[in-house]
């Protein structure tokens, strides 16, 4: 169960549709390796299982421990063939993403969705839906930068506390 | 009645610092050239300028090109050109579709989409790109807003960005521009 490196862009894999686990295929070692992955990097909220080079529909999130979504989690969620089934409202918010290490960006995302997945349904809205819904697309090949409407006012430089 | 006026573009580049807009929009002020559409931004560290002018049609115009030549000398700027330009009823399509491209930066990314977009006819009305170079990465982000012609459907063009995509080795995405009134 080691941390995997999360893959960057322009790795192709990250812009490969995953495949949906089969009926009764085991998504464990998969999983494991995401939470730990997701764990071993400080303030991550969210890994999707092509970022760590598994090409299978598993995403992980945990919004408990974020500010942004104390009032409104479903705390550590682990969701195997994810489907929005439902979303409402929206709302532009920032967004960062290991697998593009350098950039954050605005992004409009829904504010209220309905996902099923694997075994479980559930509601989740603000930065938890945020969070699911970008993790979402890294199921389908999609990344934050495929849904920014304008580079001037709404892509930014990360800034970098130590470094160069 | 409004006074005649004439149009006057103005675009500008230099070393970005404190002062540029406010120097070159005094001499704008002092000839009575108001300032009409315009967009000024960094580009690697160099401040550029685009405005279109209106100048009353009795403005000295030799007086304001070379009070405005005077001000980049003393701004240091490394260009500095004012041209007369026609006045426009039509202000130029809506956008409808936003065209992202992004890879890997190599020399033909911008030609490669823009030769697409120009041989189906589509009118690109916003253009920003971006070197982004970090640590021996480097990405390269290419922006549009696009006007489609009547009777192109945004799937054929969509097509025609995939080949681009894949000749580039870029990631190219078309979709509808939000236009929520609220």
């Amino acid at each position: 169960m080691p941390v995997r490196p999360v893959l960057r862009y322009p790795h192709p894999a990250l812009k490969q549709p995953a495949r949906a686990l089969a009926e009764g295929e085991d998504p464990t070692p998969a999983t494991d390796d995401l939470l730990d992955t997701m764990r071993s990097h400080q303030g991550c909220v969210g890994l999707a299982a092509p970022q760590i080079d598994a090409p299978v529909r598993i995403v992980v999130v945990d919004a408990s421990c974020h500010p942004k979504a104390r009032d409104a989690n479903n705390g550590l969620l682990v969701l195997v063939n994810p489907v929005v089934v439902s979303s409402e409202g929206a709302e532009v918010a920032r967004e960062g993403c290991l697998s593009i290490p350098h950039l954050t960006a605005n992004v409009r995302r829904a504010t209220h969705i309905e996902v099923e997945a694997r075994g479980t349904s559930l509601r989740s809205e603000g930065f938890e839906a945020r969070c699911l819904l970008h993790e979402i697309d890294h199921l389908d090949g999609l990344l934050f930068l495929d849904r920014v409407d304008s580079l001037a006012t709404d892509v930014f430089r990360r800034k970098r506390s130590s470094g160069k | 009645m409004l006074a005649p006026v004439r149009h006057l573009a103005l675009s500008a580049i230099g070393r970005d610092r404190p002062g540029i807009v406010a120097d070159i929009s005094g001499v704008l002020l002092e000839h009575s050239a108001n300032v009409e559409d315009s967009q000024m931004t960094i580009l690697r560290g160099h401040f550029a300028m685009m405005l279109v002018l209106a100048v009353p049609d009795d403005a000295d115009r030799d007086l304001l090109a070379s009070d405005l030549d005077a001000a980049a000398q003393r701004l240091g700027l490394e260009a500095l050109s004012l041209r007369d330009v026609g006045d426009l009823t039509e202000l130029g399509p809506d956008p409808s579709h936003m065209v992202t491209v992004y890879g890997v930066d190599h020399p033909g990314i911008v030609h490669a989409a823009a030769i697409a977009l120009a041989e189906r006819d589509v009118d690109i009305t916003d253009l920003n790109t971006r070197l982004l170079e970090e640590e021996g990465d480097s990405l390269y982000v290419l922006m549009m807003e696009v006007a489609l012609p009547d009777g192109l459907e945004p799937d054929d063009l969509r097509r025609t960005l995939a080949g681009v995509g894949e000749s580039e080795g870029v990631e190219v995405t078309l979709r509808e521009l939000e236009q929520d009134a609220l």
